[in-house]
Formats: C-alpha cells, structure tokens, sequence
C-alpha cells in the first residue's frame, strides 16, 4: 500500500463510503430497536447492543439520529424507555428538557425551542 | 435492507440463522436467532439456550425475509463494528 492510494481506489472511494453509510445507519437503527426491545429481559444484553451500534457511529463517521441519541444513557449504555427506566421533565423557565436514567441517576438536559 | 449482496457487512444480531455445516456434528442443523457477535464466534439463541458457535469452518444458512443465504463463516471473521468496512465488495 503506498500512501496516497492508487488511482482506483481513490476514484472508488465515493462508491465505497456511500455503500458504507447506507449499511452502517441500517445496522445503527435495526441494533438500537432491538436494545429497546430486550432491555427487560437482558440489560446487559440491551448495553452491549447500544455500546455496538456507538462503535460503528464512531468508525463509519454516521450519526446516531439526535431522537435516539437524546434516549441513550451515557453513563450506563442504557436505551432509555420514558416510563420505564427513564423520567422526563420540562423546566419551561430555561427551557431545557431533563432526561434523567432512573437505573444510574444519571442525568442530562438538552435545549428545547418554544414555538409561538 | 438486507440482500444476498451486502449481507459480509450488515448486521446479524437478530438474524435467523441455521447451521448448514460444521466440524462439530452435535452443532449440525441447530437453529435459532443471533444474540450475540465477537470476532471469531456468535452466540446462538436455540429453544431457550444460548450456544457460542465458531465462524470458522461453519456454513451458516441465514433466513431472510425474501432468500436463505449460506454464508461462510470465514467471510465474517472481523470484529463486528469492522465489518461494515471490510465486510463491503472492494469496487
């Protein structure tokens, strides 16, 4: 391999990294249904999922979409479940919105714009 | 979507899968979903119990919604995070 790469595989790249993306935000979403789907019976299991769908977030440059994002734990890995394992609260006087871990106690407040 | 094509990269967690062919005749035929991945095995949940089962020298026949697919197991032999790369057709 030289450095730069050869002239193939630098012309291939663009079909490369859109196949990659393509697949890699697949695997996020079918891997982060199926952490939401297991959490009551394995939590560990549930953990794991959600820590190998940030891995592939991390080493395919895609994004977890900010809805699911905002519902990880990221103390404990958890996918969080409003009513179950997680309180939400609204504090309209700075308008945050507090999502809090009710397995960790861990929280985290995230922006929310008024409307009107 | 999950195809015939591009199935060395995607996600088998969750996967139905069959145990085409094995070096270990107790594992022959076993069926069950995917629970698990590491590099070199998968955890196989078959009637209740969980078997770690080799990719190496295994054929696993994989249900899809549309086709069954017999992959070699040897095709997958990367951490499952480096697979969405290296399991991807070079152009």
């Amino acid at each position: 391999m030289n450095f730069m790469g050869s002239r193939s595989t630098r012309r291939n790249y663009g079909k490369m990294r859109s196949a990659v993306t393509a697949v890699a935000r697949e695997r996020i979403e079918l891997l982060l249904s199926q952490a939401i789907e297991i959490l009551p019976r394995d939590t560990d299991l549930a953990k794991r999922y959600v820590g190998l769908a940030q891995r592939i977030s991390t080493r395919t440059k895609v994004r977890i979409p900010k809805d699911m994002k905002h519902y990880l734990c990221k103390n404990c890995g958890q996918p969080l479940i409003p009513g179950k394992n997680a309180r939400i609260r609204l504090r309209s006087g700075n308008s945050r919105i507090i999502i809090s871990c009710l397995s960790c106690g861990s929280f985290r407040r995230y922006p929310y714009r008024k409307l009107g | 979507m999950i195809t015939s094509q591009n199935i060395t990269a995607h996600e088998w967690i969750g996967l139905k899968v069959e145990i085409a062919k094995s070096t270990d005749p107790t594992l022959q035929g076993l069926e069950g979903i995917v629970r698990d991945e590491t590099m070199n095995t998968f955890t196989i949940e078959a009637k209740g119990k969980l078997r770690q089962v080799q990719k190496q020298k295994t054929i696993f026949s994989a249900k899809l919604p549309a086709e069954n697919v017999e992959v070699d197991g040897s095709l997958l032999r990367f951490r499952p995070e480096d697979r969405v790369k290296k399991g991807t057709r070079k152009w």
